[in-house]
């Protein structure tokens, strides 16, 4: 007995130096592994810096001038190149392109494609789709911002998004210009970006960073305003209840806009301003809008009304539907008190008591929804800020957990390979940052992808028997009949001895495993 | 309520005891950050997994195995709870 604590003490301790040793490795290894902090994720949004826009907000001030860019948020590692698409009707040219963050010239290019921009059925005339495409590894940085500077001839801006496809770009080559206007579409109508660029807002007009969407909103408070030049500031106008909005001119600028929010300033949908020249409907649920105009001083006679004739409607009818539901709410009360003193209705009272019994019954037994993992959460956050670095193997464990969980089979199978570089030489990169899709290429080739399958079939069977076979064993060892493999493990310990002195000359461990199996039982 | 109340007695038990003792400091930043990414560049890669097995099979195999080597416990763990309850039976 005592041997074998020995054993398992050292056979213990051995084990957690080969831990220790394993992590020590790990940490090793990652300082020398330059890993870039891409994040996942990608609810990018792009900003300008107030200075280099025009007063009216829309609009990048004359040639000459370096305008920054900015494209913050989070980056999904799995894209080489992002490409941020400018409706824009100036010019910027790829030699002209500048950046501190930009390693060289050849991680930013700007393409100017001939499709018109076209969103929310309308034509931001004379824009094209302009695209400028940057190496995300190279230029973010660690803000998860990236900045970089272009020549501009003052052209007008109508929408700068980001694109967001599966796929890593080849930002030499090109893409195919349909799929550059759908994919726009799409970001414009699904779309993380232009949410979250919207629920940030700069309300402080003083701030010189200007998210492009931000522009010059214009505080309008009544449900029939006129722009005011004067006043740039962001406001919400309540439109609960409202059916329509119309503006009742045409001085609309390019690069205007109008969004709807939730009770909560959530935001609904939005739209160009174009739209709202004849007519913009409510859409349900909504309490609040946004509008901009666009230029001040081309849009200070614009005139945004409500539908008043509408709204007067709708009171009409809120207060004819709250007079209904009173007089359905007496006429229920009486049925409901004839319906508890009968037998043979379903609200017979003594039905209801019963009902309620099992109710507060099963309320005394089971926790109310929510119940555990909100314990859980509450009481990890306690556990880490008391226990430290102690509670940090439990967290590693939870987090293994949820990876485990979030596991999906239809996640294609990508190898992410990172920028290899020398710490402290990161400018010269070893390995450059790359990715493989090892499920696209099974699936490229019916053969491979056969054997594949035939593979994993195989696999499923293995694991599948030899999942019988240790339920079997379980099974005997708990209920007896078991005729499993036993370790036994020896140790010997032999001696020479002098005869005469019986001084030790020398000794020798041995040390074996070996299998028998149980006999009998 | 009555579980709810169980869990709740016995948290605020262990943190009377927790509160008498100091916090435990946390690990340095830099090193949490150098564990963070070892152990980011595990889980983020989980889905190579996929190549070699099916991804649904792990995730109906692992919990099985998991209860399968532990059945013996829960099968104790069950008889002995089954003896707490007061039956007549012999």
């Amino acid at each position: 007995m005592k041997s074998f604590l020995n054993y398992a003490k050292n056979r213990f301790l051995y084990n957690l130096l080969r831990i220790l040793f394993f992590i020590g490795l790990g940490l090793l290894a990652s300082q020398f592994l330059f890993i870039q902090e891409v994040k996942a994720a990608s609810n990018l949004y792009v900003s300008l810096n107030g200075s280099d826009l025009n007063t009216q907000g829309y609009k990048l001030i004359s040639a000459n001038t370096w305008s920054v860019f900015q494209v913050s948020g989070l980056y999904d590692n799995s894209h080489s190149y992002y490409r941020m698409s400018v409706c824009y009707d100036g010019t910027i040219t790829q030699n002209s392109v500048s950046s501190t963050n930009v390693s060289s010239i050849s991680n930013l290019y700007i393409e100017k494609t001939s499709i018109p921009c076209s969103y929310y059925n309308s034509t931001y005339s004379g824009g094209t789709w302009t695209n400028i495409y940057f190496n995300a590894v190279d230029v973010i940085n660690s803000n998860n911002i990236a900045t970089f500077s272009v020549l501009s001839t003052g052209g007008s801006i109508g929408l700068i998004s980001m694109s967001s496809s599966s796929e890593p770009y080849d930002y030499m080559t090109g893409q195919d210009n349909t799929t550059i206007i759908d994919q726009n579409q799409s970001i414009i109508d699904g779309n993380q970006e232009i949410k979250d660029s919207i629920n940030n807002l700069d309300t402080d007009p003083d701030n010189l960073i200007k998210n492009i969407i931000k522009g010059s909103w214009y505080n309008l408070n009544s449900n029939s305003i006129e722009s005011d030049s004067s006043d740039s500031r962001t406001d919400y106008i309540p439109v609960h209840g409202l059916s329509s909005l119309t503006l009742l001119n045409n001085s609309v600028n390019y690069g205007s806009g109008y969004a709807f929010f939730d009770n909560n300033k959530n935001f609904i949908i939005g739209g160009h301003s174009d739209n709202i020249k004849s007519g913009v409907e409510v859409p349900s649920g909504a309490y609040y809008v946004i509008v901009n105009l666009g230029n001040p001083s081309t849009a200070q006679n614009s005139r945004l009304i409500a539908n008043s004739l509408a709204f007067e409607q709708q009171q009409t009818n809120d207060k004819l539907d709250q007079a209904e539901e009173t007089r359905k709410g007496i006429l229920g009360k009486i049925g409901d008190l004839i319906s508890y003193i009968n037998p043979l209705s379903e609200n017979f009272f003594v039905y209801k008591l019963i009902e309620l019994l099992l109710d507060a019954l099963k309320s005394l037994f089971i926790p109310k929804d929510g119940f555990f993992s909100e314990w859980f959460d509450e009481f990890m956050v306690y556990v880490e800020l008391k226990l430290g670095f102690l509670a940090t193997p439990f967290t590693l464990f939870i987090d293994f957990v949820e990876s485990y969980l979030n596991l999906s089979s239809s996640n294609d199978v990508i190898i992410n390979i990172p920028d290899i570089s020398v710490p402290n030489f990161e400018d010269n990169i070893l390995i450059h940052a790359t990715s493989f899709n090892w499920s696209e290429t099974l699936r490229s080739k019916d053969s491979l992808n056969s054997l594949w399958q035939l593979y994993l079939d195989f696999i499923d069977v293995f694991l599948m028997l030899n999942f019988i076979g240790l339920c079997e064993r379980v099974y005997n060892r708990i209920f007896g009949g078991d005729t499993s493999n036993y370790e036994y493990y020896t140790v010997e310990d032999s001696y020479t001895y002098d005869n005469s002195t019986g001084e030790v000359l020398s000794s020798r461990r041995n040390e074996r495993t070996t299998k028998k199996k149980r006999s009998g039982n | 309520m009555i579980i709810e109340a169980l869990v709740n007695l016995v948290t605020n038990l262990l943190k009377v005891v927790f509160n008498l003792l100091p916090n435990v400091p946390q690990l340095p930043d830099s090193l949490l950050s150098s564990l963070d990414r070892v152990m980011n560049s595990i889980f983020d890669n989980l889905d190579l997994l996929g190549i070699f097995i099916r991804i649904d099979t792990i995730k109906i195999l692992v919990p099985l195995v998991v209860i399968a080597y532990n059945f013996e416990h829960i099968y104790h763990f069950a008889l002995w709870l089954i003896k707490k309850i007061p039956l007549s039976i012999d």
